[in-house]
């Protein structure tokens, strides 16, 4: 498997635009322009993106707390995601849902989520969905180390693989579920071990460098689409940010920090295309600043949009059921 | 002071080839359990100290906890930590300055090439499998394997009785060598390094062994279903492949067969080089890993040396060992 030109300034671009993001969340927050919390994904953009080429548009997704990642990896419109952040009403959910509970099913994203461990039994109803229909779609579930101690992924896993069902877990190990270190909560070391224990292939790979991780995803989703079953790859990375905007870190050691500090998916990507020729640092400049003024744009559409009108409160809470 | 070395690989056995083929985990507990073994046998044969690698996992702590006591000093190397292959190199090298009489492996082909990085060819390694494709690492039970370790290292075998100098492939720039592979150099044209092992043939430019084995799997054992090349045969092989060749399927990985079309088969001299030919980017595979980009142009050559580690056969060590305690 080689990249062609056009996927590659397509990984190139989500990922740019995965960090931007991030960064412009990170500084309005600190102003105090958004509401509740945020969780960014910086440092852990190669994921997301390299999972989320290998899929196709009717594919689905399962997010977690720290999901804006996922949501531009899968395609949503970064626009109505400020909106979304910044709690007002052109958001995809129309500022009801906030940062942790963005979704988009339009665009195959069924949604981040507040609750550790939610999403792995809702890619498992995705998965079922994909069986019954006979739509040949898969779901990729994303979700932290932190998770993978929850009873939720464990029963999903289960599921999954009684059902054989269409369903990729992706663990994003980032060493820390907030600020406990997978070394004192996680039994063993390496998560896709507990792949064994249902019957079901793990592999670990690099959730630093983009094309070990979206190699390993083509493998997974070509498996589940041909009726294969699910799989689970564990993505060792790590997170740049704080667990939350705030968050002081006391608890990062410095082995975390130093090879933390070593690891940058898009520098290692733009140095990679750079070498070989593929792109030349003007034309990956150029990307930069498209995302930028996506960015730029999106946060200005966020501020300038109206908050929801107090009569909608209860509005899309309840389904109508005929 | 008798001592040996364990360089126990966190890592190994838990790569795409679990996806894309049928192959088997070999979980930390595993290596622990074999650990525990294999320090029982160092033990039985009078070793009195044993350095190891400091690693996430604590393969060699959990293995002492499993143990309970022991005659045996077992101390972690003072070394930087850093989760990756140059890991094994640094321990190795620090192993050699400590001066043990063996260096015991558990990993795979890539993990005693790290090793040999840091260990030079004096000190003989006892690799055992806990990789996916081994070919210069072997299933050995973990007691008998600590017991030959313990009798060359206390210096009741010795080298040239109990161990046989493997081959190794150096890769040569202009300034002289910048990596090597115990097994196989293979030249790709995939462009990235991205998930690192292969198992598909369509990349497969040209392909430098020292073994070609038609009971392994990998590599390998291409060569070997065209002419069988061992550990001792004083010469490697080189495939070069393209259309219209000889077509052999071969065991790429565990329960995984490819067809691929072999162009060209030569023979390869202990000590020739042979240039590689750099018309387009490629991707150099190391024992089965891609772990280097070259680019249009560059000057790199392949050399096959008899200059390889010395590898502990655990027979002839045992049963030397135990007769000169007669």
């Amino acid at each position: 498997m080689n990249l062609s030109q056009d996927e590659l300034r397509s990984m190139y671009r989500t990922m740019v635009s995965i960090r931007n993001f991030e960064e412009t969340v990170k500084q309005a927050f600190a102003k105090g322009h958004i509401p509740g919390f945020v969780h960014l994904y910086v440092g852990e953009e190669a994921i997301a993106t390299g999972v989320c080429t290998a899929l196709r548009a009717s594919d689905t997704i399962t997010s977690t707390h720290r999901g804006h990642g996922h949501c531009i990896a899968k395609g949503c419109d970064m626009n109505s995601m400020m909106a979304e952040i910044y709690g007002k009403a052109t958001g995809l959910c129309k500022g009801k849902g906030g940062s942790m509970h963005i979704a988009d099913v339009g665009k195959g994203m069924l949604g981040a989520n507040g609750i550790v461990g939610g999403g792995p039994p809702l890619a498992c109803g995705a998965g079922l969905t994909s069986v019954v229909t006979g739509s040949g779609d898969v779901c990729a579930c994303f979700f932290g180390d932190g998770a993978c101690e929850q009873g939720t992924f464990h029963e999903s896993a289960n599921l999954a693989a009684i059902w054989n069902l269409p369903v990729i877990f992706v663990a994003e190990n980032n060493g820390y579920a907030q600020s406990t270190p997978a070394t004192y909560h996680c039994a063993i070391e390496n998560i896709a071990e507990r792949a064994a224990s249902y019957g079901i292939p793990g592999a670990v790979v690099d959730g630093s460098d983009v094309f070990a991780v979206h190699e390993a995803a083509v493998e997974a989703v070509k498996r589940a689409r041909a009726g294969q079953g699910p799989s689970l790859l564990e993505c060792k990375t790590y997170r740049h940010h704080g667990h939350f905007e705030g968050d002081q870190q006391t608890y990062k050691d410095d082995l975390y920090k130093s090879v933390s500090q070593g690891k940058d998916s898009i520098r290692d990507f733009r140095a990679l295309v750079t070498q070989h020729g593929w792109f030349t640092a003007e034309e990956l400049d150029a990307i930069d600043r498209e995302a930028e003024q996506a960015v730029e744009e999106a946060l200005a559409f966020a501020e300038s949009s109206p908050v929801p009108q107090v009569e909608e409160v209860t509005s899309d809470v309840y389904v109508s059921y005929p | 002071m008798s001592k040996v070395g364990i360089v126990a690989n966190p890592a190994s056995g838990r790569d795409i080839r679990r996806l894309v083929a049928q192959a088997w985990v070999v979980s930390n507990q595993e290596k622990s359990a074999l650990t525990a073994r294999l320090l029982r046998g160092l033990e039985a044969a009078g070793v009195e100290q044993v350095l190891y690698m400091p690693e996430p996992a604590g393969i060699c702590p959990k293995a002492c906890q499993k143990m309970g006591s022991t005659r045996l000093r077992v101390c972690p190397l003072e070394i930087p930590v850093s989760g990756g292959p140059q890991d094994s190199t640094r321990a190795a090298a620090a192993m050699v300055e400590a001066r043990v009489g063996c260096i015991v492996t558990l990993g795979g082909d890539g993990t005693n090439r790290a090793v040999f990085k840091g260990s030079g060819s004096e000190v003989p390694l006892l690799p055992i499998s806990t990789g996916t494709n081994n070919v210069f690492s072997e299933f050995h039970e973990g007691t008998s394997a600590g017991l030959a370790a313990g009798l060359l290292a206390t210096g009741r075998t010795d080298r040239d009785t109990a161990c046989t100098r493997s081959k190794v492939l150096w890769l040569h720039d202009p300034s002289g060598v910048v990596d090597l592979a115990l097994v196989d150099l293979a030249v790709t044209t995939r462009t990235f390094i991205g998930a690192r092992a292969i198992w598909e043939v369509d990349n497969l430019k040209e392909l430098f062994l020292t073994r070609a084995q038609p009971w392994s799997i990998g590599l390998s054992a291409i060569g070997g279903f065209v002419e069988t090349v061992t550990a001792e045969s004083p010469r490697g092989l080189h495939l070069v492949f393209g259309p219209g060749g000889r077509r052999v399927t071969a065991p790429l990985g565990p329960g995984l067969f490819r067809e691929i079309s072999i162009s060209a088969v030569h023979q390869l001299a202990l000590g020739e080089k042979k240039p590689l030919e750099m018309r387009e980017p490629v991707t150099l595979a190391f024992d089965g890993e891609r772990d280097r980009l070259a680019v249009t142009g560059e000057e790199l050559e392949v050399r096959l040396s008899s200059e390889g580690p010395w590898v502990v056969d655990t027979a002839r060590a045992a049963t030397a060992g135990l007769r000169a305690g007669d």
